[in-house]
């Protein structure tokens, strides 16, 4: 029963306390308030006073009583620091760096090497096999001035699955500017 | 998130189930993907391919799947000239085939668990290695074999103009 009242008790008083700290802090907001309630708000009857200056207050003070724990909760969760929303995970997005280059190629020896042949003739007798069209969409991007380099490189996606990558690159000026993976495997 | 379906895998003379989509790797190297009906949400990827090792090596040999149009989707339709059998030489990577009873459901992805896991290695397309591995030992009233407990099924609305 002590702890009962012991409860209510400290509802009230905290009750007080915050009553007390709005009337001090906002009593320059409260006079203008009063003042524009007083111009606008017609005479009102015995029970509109009844309810706004008894009855209001006393449910609040009941129910305060009761779930100032709450109240105490909020208030606390109020003042502390808020963290700033974070920034939209972007989805990481593969590009090779110059210090995946491995060396520069002619495009015949790459067309040379990357023929796939297979004993049942499941696949196209073509440069990258049945990646071939890739290729060729690759090369089409070429210019003089260009140069072809492998590259091999690991990677890890925005979900932190490693994979082992390897392909071609186009490459300016030391820069590689497109590329072609054709080799997608686990990490090493 | 629901348990999806698997690929089908021609081994040793037995058709077992593959949770592994060598297909998706094909499709992300070419960056093209045929728009495919999503019928079930068993199955997000709009296919079941069926696979074959022969001479340790893989090959696809099929696909169920349906295009968004309704029409049925077939090997030839992905790759030119191939009608029946194609060497999956752009996959490099690990096949799962679960075998055995079930020790645990899970009702996402290729999540449950089974007494055995069969693990073969695949360089470009060349199997390379392969592994058992025990994960435990069901109960006698497991479920026997790969299995998706429940899905939803999508009804396809005929959107075709009326006149």
């Amino acid at each position: 029963m002590n702890y009962l009242a012991s409860y209510w008790i400290i509802g009230f008083v905290l009750l007080g306390a915050i009553r007390l700290h709005h009337h001090f802090r906002d009593r320059a907001t409260n006079q203008w308030l009063a003042h524009l309630q007083g111009k606008r708000t017609p005479p009102r009857s015995r029970m509109d006073r009844l309810i706004r200056d008894w009855m209001g207050p006393l449910a609040i003070l009941l129910l305060s009583a009761f779930v100032w724990p709450v109240m105490v909760a909020i208030w606390v969760k109020d003042k502390m620091p808020r963290r700033e929303p974070e920034d939209e995970c972007e989805e990481k997005v593969f590009s090779v760096m110059p210090k995946d280059l491995v060396r520069r190629w002619t495009r015949e020896e790459i067309e040379a090497q990357e023929i796939i042949t297979d004993p049942l003739s499941a696949v196209p007798p073509l440069p990258f096999g049945h990646l071939h069209i890739v290729w060729l969409r690759f090369t089409e991007q070429m210019t003089d001035t260009n140069e072809l380099w492998s590259f091999v490189t690991n990677w890890e996606d925005s979900w932190g699955e490693k994979s082992h990558r390897v392909g071609y690159a186009i490459v300016r000026e030391g820069d590689p500017i497109k590329f072609i993976v054709t080799k997608n495997g686990p990490s090493q | 998130m629901t348990a999806q379906f698997s690929e089908r895998l021609r081994l040793d003379n037995a058709d077992v189930s593959l949770c592994t989509m060598p297909l998706d790797d094909y499709f992300t190297l070419t960056g093209n993907k045929p728009q495919l009906a999503v019928t079930s949400t068993a199955l997000r990827r709009g296919y079941v391919g069926r696979w074959e090792i022969t001479g340790d090596r893989l090959y696809l040999i099929g696909i169920d799947a349906e295009l968004s149009n309704g029409e049925p989707l077939c090997l030839e339709m992905l790759f030119l000239g191939f009608p029946d059998r194609v060497f999956a030489h752009w996959y490099t990577g690990t096949l799962r085939i679960p075998k055995g009873k079930q020790l645990k459901y899970v009702h996402g992805g290729f999540g449950s668990t089974y007494e055995y896991d069969l693990f073969i290695d695949i360089d470009q397309g060349v199997v390379t290695g392969k592994r058992l591995q025990q994960n435990g030992t069901a109960s006698r009233d497991a479920p026997d074999g790969y299995q998706v407990a429940a899905l939803t099924r999508f009804l396809r609305v005929d959107r075709g103009d009326k006149s």
